[in-house]
């Protein structure tokens, strides 16, 4: 078996620097979470909002430092890399965040934005660079004429797609996609879910989607790892996952139902499985010993002792609905 | 309090370099006490102008040209500054998508809500702060008193959504307005915040406008308005709604949420019609509209009753004698 494009192995991600817009001091945003992704592949990161999953995505794209573990990218140690040889390798991996306006110079026009990687990371310039960009703009489907205008121009769900043109101009072979459809209405979102899933078609890219629109992940992943504070608690093929979620946290995500309780303090999380004071099938071991998240077969895994056996019922509404 | 919300033939402005155009047209919604209306569609459609014109926090370049908005059968377009500064919180409470955004970072959470109290509700020093509590503990954040003095950072996601909620009851206001309360939410937490949403509606007999663009939650609610390019273009029971939306519009976007075979999505072609195309008289959706027929392009729709919906389309118009 050849080498995974990117594997990561015990990452973990402790928030030491106080501050108003950090979480607050001893904040553990990861523990210990380990996964593949393999070539042309979609994994995608389901969880709580702050289970990790932003910190996650920063680390893979190096917009961030992890605290321990190891990523490789194609057989290298990609968290060793530095300087030059860092710069040389970030066109391998892109990332697109949920507000376009992240990635898009309000006072740049688009073309601008999405010529600047190919400029640092590619060496392209003049007419070879204006080409290009057209090229990337008509494949997200705007028309290339529009690389003059300014983000304010466009429509929130045409921001996000031209933030996927930028994101994809280097050719990455991965491209980390941070709740890129959580702010679109239905029809931008369904026209940006296509695209992704055309551009993987083309290219042949691997996703990392972090999301916590289910319906969104059913539609885009091959497999699905889901953060519950900070570890990883269940991975399984898209369609285990749905059909029969295993982790008891899992079927809440799936089900949209409420859970009691409140997520834990990321300063002081609970012992055990951290996720026993809010579990509905939690027993004394749950609160002392912390569950392996050991394989079982085909990539298979849930972190629980008491694995649901009986998937739960997804569908909320009745059959004859259109909506839902 | 309780009172009902009641926007009639709603017309707004947007002064801009290619003019000035209507964002709102005429646009009219109820909604009893003790019941809920979801207000859905996309982006741009106008929603949020609608929450901003009945809070009458419209942006500088926008102004309401004509209509009423009544709360408790009071005009509040009527009413001078000073007295909708007054009733601002008494009358209508209002829920952001973002809470981070709308609570202060550097100010405890529980003083944003007392200082909401001594505003809308008139009260001072430990009053103000024992009731801020109250209505912290009536929106089940835990150890209220607690949580008192911690800044929105220490919050979870859902609990400084519960402590924006808490301030926007502050003025125990009849009408609440939730604009994409849960959009940045993981679904057990969406869940638990529409809960409480759906709770103080019921137990406080709030008349609740939802504004979201989840079709889903959105025929949870009593009745469903549908905007498209600032015009009421369908009004519905909200089950109904969820089993057969009429308007072509709506159903499109119903259908953008369903994946087919290949795992594409059906998508809307087109953007919907700049401002300044708005006011041309047709159908606005009729050049994105797979069951468009020529007299879409010739005139405006008005609204044809059909089953328990009414819908802005010729499609539902009685065959012509």
């Amino acid at each position: 078996m050849s080498a995974p494009l990117l594997s990561v192995e015990g990452l973990s991600k402790t928030y030491a620097s106080p501050g108003p817009f950090r979480p607050r001091p001893g904040a553990e945003a990861l523990d210990g979470v380990s996964f593949v992704l393999a070539e042309g592949e979609t994994l995608a990161i389901a969880g709580e909002s702050g289970s990790g999953k932003t910190t996650l995505g920063l680390i893979v794209a190096r917009l961030e430092e992890a605290t321990a573990g190891a990523i490789r990218l194609g057989g290298e140690d990609w968290l060793a890399l530095t300087g030059k040889a860092l710069r040389r390798a970030r066109r391998n991996v892109q990332i697109v965040f949920q507000d376009p306006a992240t990635s898009l110079d309000p006072r740049l026009p688009v073309g601008d934005s999405v010529a600047e990687p190919l400029r640092a990371l590619c060496g392209l310039s003049g007419a070879a660079l204006r080409t290009r960009v057209g090229e990337l703009l008509a494949s997200v489907g705007l028309d290339p004429a529009a690389a003059g205008r300014r983000p304010r121009e466009f429509s929130g769900g045409e921001r996000q797609r031209i933030a996927i043109a930028r994101a994809i101009a280097p050719e990455p072979r991965i491209v980390v996609c941070d709740e890129p459809v959580a702010a679109l209405d239905p029809s931008a979102r369904a026209r940006v879910l296509n695209l992704l899933l055309d551009l993987r078609e083309r290219t042949g890219v691997a996703y990392l989607f972090i999301s916590h629109d289910m319906e969104a992940i059913r539609i885009v992943a091959d497999r699905v790892a889901v953060l519950y504070a900070g570890r990883l608690v269940e991975e399984a093929s898209a369609e285990e996952f749905f059909s029969a979620p295993r982790h008891p946290y899992s079927s809440a995500l799936l089900a949209g139902r409420a859970l009691p309780g409140e997520p834990p303090d990321p300063a002081a999380f609970p012992p055990g499985c951290r996720f026993h004071p809010r579990c509905p099938s939690a027993r004394a071991r749950c609160a002392v010993e912390v569950p392996p998240t050991g394989e079982e077969s085909g990539g298979r895994r849930a972190a629980c002792f008491f694995p649901a056996e009986q998937a739960e019922k997804t569908k909320l509404s009745g059959a004859d609905r259109v909506i839902g | 309090m309780t009172a009902s919300l009641s926007v009639r033939d709603l017309t707004v402005v947007l002064a801009s370099a290619a003019g000035t155009h209507p964002v709102l047209d005429a646009v009219s919604l109820e909604v009893d006490p003790g019941r809920s209306r979801a207000l859905v569609g996309e982006s741009g459609g106008g929603k949020t102008m609608l929450a901003r014109a009945v809070m009458r926090l419209l942006p500088p370049a926008a102004a309401v040209v004509s209509g009423e908005v009544r709360v408790g059968g009071i005009d509040l377009l009527r009413l001078s500054e000073s007295e909708m500064e007054r009733r601002r919180g008494g009358a209508v409470g209002l829920v952001f998508q973002e809470p981070l955004a709308a609570l202060d970072p550097v100010r405890s959470v529980g003083s944003q809500v007392a200082e909401a109290v001594r505003r809308h509700a008139g009260l001072d020093g430990r009053a103000a702060r024992r009731r801020a509590i109250a209505l912290l503990e009536e929106t089940g954040l835990p150890q209220a008193a607690r949580r008192f003095d911690d800044p929105p950072h220490a919050l979870s996601g859902g609990m400084r959504q519960r402590v924006m909620i808490a301030a926007a009851l502050a003025g125990d206001p009849g009408v609440l307005i939730a604009d994409e309360p849960t959009a940045s939410l993981d679904p057990p937490l969406a869940a638990q915040v529409l809960d409480l949403i759906d709770r103080l509606r019921r137990e406080r007999g709030l008349a609740l406008l939802h504004i979201t663009h989840d079709l889903r939650r959105a025929s949870e609610c009593d009745r469903v308005s549908v905007l498209y390019a600032g015009r009421i273009v369908e009004e519905a029971p909200g089950k109904d709604f969820a089993r057969a939306p009429r308007h072509p519009y709506a159903a499109a976007l119903a259908a953008s949420a369903a994946a087919g075979p290949d795992r594409r999505l059906p998508v809307i072609p087109g953007e919907p019609p700049a401002l300044a195309e708005r006011s041309a008289p047709r159908c606005a959706f009729a050049p994105r509209c797979a069951q468009v027929i020529p007299r879409c392009r010739a005139e405006s729709p008005g609204f044809y009753a059909v089953g328990t919906a009414r819908a802005r389309c010729f499609l539902h118009a009685p065959p012509a004698a």
